[in-house]
């Protein structure tokens, strides 16, 4: 015997003007999804760099009122939604989500949650699992990542339960770039934490209100420089570790510092961020 | 109740006021139609180009140089450990080499045997790693350090430039910005130069530099720390454009008749106070008014309302390369390329659209900035987060 009784009435009359009604709300309501995708897509990329981010970032929240307001518009119409109906209904398709549906609830329900705890945010520069990419897309199941490689990869949000999320900017413009070079025990490491820094101040995309630092770490084969910077525009991350190295490079052979020579069967080098952000 | 109002328009954003209150007031005050008014001929347009570039500075700038340097002179004399340099800023476009040589003869009377110019604001190295050799040069040109004490005058009375006791001797360097290339290797002459001024505390030094090119090197190699707190040029007003522009010898007498109703504030505003832009921008609102007698009579010229160029639909590399030439003031393509890198023939390429727009302009191999597009350009480059001049 079920606990709450559900009133005679639970569904209104259907009639011709309600099911009019209602596709005319949902095909507003997509239309107006459509709208917010294309117009603030459009807009980011038109306006200033420092008002990018603010243009994207407000796009999950303009869907979510669209879907919000539809939705409730759409049970005004078709239930009669009383305190007993109201209880009754939730419970039912709350045990009938569970066993069906519990993989897409549970992303929706991430979602809504990482609108709040913006773990990431769209316009970010995000790593989950092995994919990293600037977050294009915020659905109401999935986010959508633009790679280094020109793809599209759907994460859904329930990764969020369970997997580790590293943002590299998390909503600012800029975010660090760190490039690692090797040299061998002999060189002075003085010239090269030199060249490192000015290769990063000479550099175009270097914003130059944020640090530039060189960090060093032996290795039995050699010696590692960590060059950590930040780009005008995360964007530009790639554009600007080519630079970077390219000045750099330059540099040492006006110098001629030698670059160690490993040992024969040495099973290679593998920088700390053995990513796809290493691009 | 006024004040309110205006204090609240600022708050809310006074540019877009202002912007409104300026195309409101041109609408209104146009009072000749396009037939009436075409532009300058090309040889008279020219020849007051020429006579602005001759004129002697402002003198709000004049006075603000000579005050710094009076009274930089006086701390060093009091306190030789206060510093021995004063850097003069000045926006990039200004010709800051002439400022400085205006008004340390014509202002603060010190005599060209007071004045020592070891280098020259003309033009960079064409290789940039040799510069910190040549500033090495033309130090060892400098004249020698007395022996025992040096030459300042020890009762500190001296007020007025080269007068009151013994003369000081003060090194100019015209342009800082001429002794780098923002390069690996770029700026090293800059650290012989701080090396120079602590090695010789017997000469007082006034340096000029463009304020993108010391915002630049304050972050690389701490300029502010090394020469002392600068003194930044002063922002013009319309009072102080009005009589220098007027001061024009090759002026036509009929552009003093508008002088009056002529919005002189409002240039201040749209030059941001700088007389280089300012003088430009007025040259480029002067038309020549149609006569209707004919031929015989002289030119009519009417200084209409000035105006900034808007700016193109620029893209990413754009930016960069218009930040490299506001942050060197003036330089050669072949140093840009080298500062930017150009493996692919793209700045070589943007460069050149960027002259056919007018946003750049080249006088000889000089690459510069057009006054009519700077306000535009540096209002772009700080919307989109690069590191500019705060003044």
């Amino acid at each position: 015997m079920p606990i709450v009784q559900l009133d005679s009435n639970v569904f209104t009359d259907l009639t011709l003007a309600k099911l009019l009604r209602a596709a005319i709300a949902i095909g507003i309501a997509y239309g107006g999804i459509w709208l917010v995708e294309v117009s603030t897509t459009w807009a980011s990329e038109k306006v200033a760099r420092r008002f990018r981010m603010l243009i994207k970032q407000s796009r999950p929240l303009w869907k979510a009122i669209i879907l919000i307001t539809t939705i409730s518009f759409l049970l005004q119409q078709f239930l009669n939604l009383s305190q007993t109906n109201l209880l009754a209904i939730t419970g039912t398709i709350a045990i009938a989500l569970a066993f069906a549906l519990k993989d897409y609830v549970s992303s929706v329900i991430a979602g809504v949650i990482a609108l709040f705890e913006a773990p990431y945010r769209v316009g970010d520069r995000i790593q989950i699992g092995d994919h990293y990419g600037e977050m294009v897309g915020y659905g109401l199941r999935a986010i959508q990542l633009h790679t280094p490689d020109d793809n599209i990869v759907t994460i859904p949000h329930n990764k969020t339960w369970t997997e580790a999320i590293v943002n590299a900017n998390t909503g600012a413009l800029e975010a660090q770039v760190a490039t690692d070079f090797y040299f061998d025990h002999q060189i002075e490491s003085d010239i090269v934490i030199t060249i490192l820094r000015q290769a990063a101040y000479s550099s175009p995309y270097t914003q130059l209100r944020l640090p530039v630092t060189v960090i060093m770490r032996e290795y039995p084969w050699g010696t590692q420089f960590k060059l950590r910077c930040y780009p005008l525009d995360i964007r530009d991350e790639f554009t600007y570790r080519t630079d970077l190295i390219r000045r750099s490079k330059q540099a040492f052979r006006r110098h001629g510092l030698a670059y160690p020579s490993l040992p024969a069967g040495w099973p290679g080098i593998r920088g700390e961020s053995g990513s796809e952000r290493d691009g | 109740m006024k004040a309110i109002i205006g204090s609240v328009t600022a708050g809310l954003g006074g540019g877009w006021w202002r912007s409104l209150r300026r195309w409101l007031r041109s609408s209104q005050e146009s009072g000749f139609s396009d037939g009436e008014l075409s532009d300058l001929p090309e040889p008279l347009r020219n020849r007051l180009q020429r006579d602005i570039e001759s004129l002697l500075a402002p003198e709000a700038s004049r006075t603000t140089i000579c005050t710094a340097v009076q009274e930089g002179l006086k701390r060093w004399r009091q306190q030789p450990q206060a510093g021995n340099a004063l850097v003069i800023l000045a926006n990039p476009l200004e010709p800051l080499d002439h400022l400085l040589s205006d008004a340390l003869s014509a202002e603060a009377g010190f005599r060209a045997s007071d004045l020592i110019t070891p280098l020259a604001a003309d033009q960079r190295r064409d290789d940039p790693l040799t510069m910190p050799e040549l500033v090495r040069e033309a130090f060892r040109a400098l004249p020698a350090m007395p022996s025992g004490d040096n030459n300042r005058d020890e009762d500190g009375g001296a007020e007025g430039g080269a007068e009151g006791g013994e003369r000081a001797r003060l090194v100019l360097i015209p342009a800082l910005d001429m002794l780098f290339l923002r390069c690996i290797g770029g700026w090293e002459s800059i650290e012989v130069l701080r090396s120079e001024l602590v090695q010789r505390p017997d000469l007082f030094w006034v340096i000029g530099c463009n304020r993108w090119a010391w915002c630049f090197l304050d972050a690389v190699a701490q300029a502010e720390a090394c020469f002392g707190a600068p003194v930044s040029l002063p922002r013009l007003g319309g009072d102080d454009l009005k009589p220098w522009l007027l001061s024009l010898e090759s002026l036509p007498p009929a552009v003093e008749a508008n002088t009056d109703s002529f919005d002189w504030e409002e240039l201040a505003d749209l030059a941001n106070g700088v007389s280089s832009i300012a003088a430009r921008l007025w040259l480029d609102g002067l038309r020549v008014e149609e006569q209707p007698n004919g031929a015989g009579d002289e030119p009519r010229l009417i200084a209409t309302v000035p105006a900034l160029r808007s700016l193109p639909s620029l893209v990413g590399i754009d930016r960069y390369l218009l930040h490299a030439v506001l942050i060197h003031g003036r330089i050669s393509r072949r140093h840009l390329i080298r500062s930017l890198g150009d493996a692919d023939g793209r700045v070589e390429a943007r460069t050149q659209w960027l002259l056919r727009q007018g946003i750049l302009e080249i006088r000889g191999d000089i690459l510069m900035v057009s006054p009519l597009h700077y306000g535009r350009i540096a209002s772009d480059l700080a919307n989109n987060n690069f590191f500019v001049e705060s003044a």
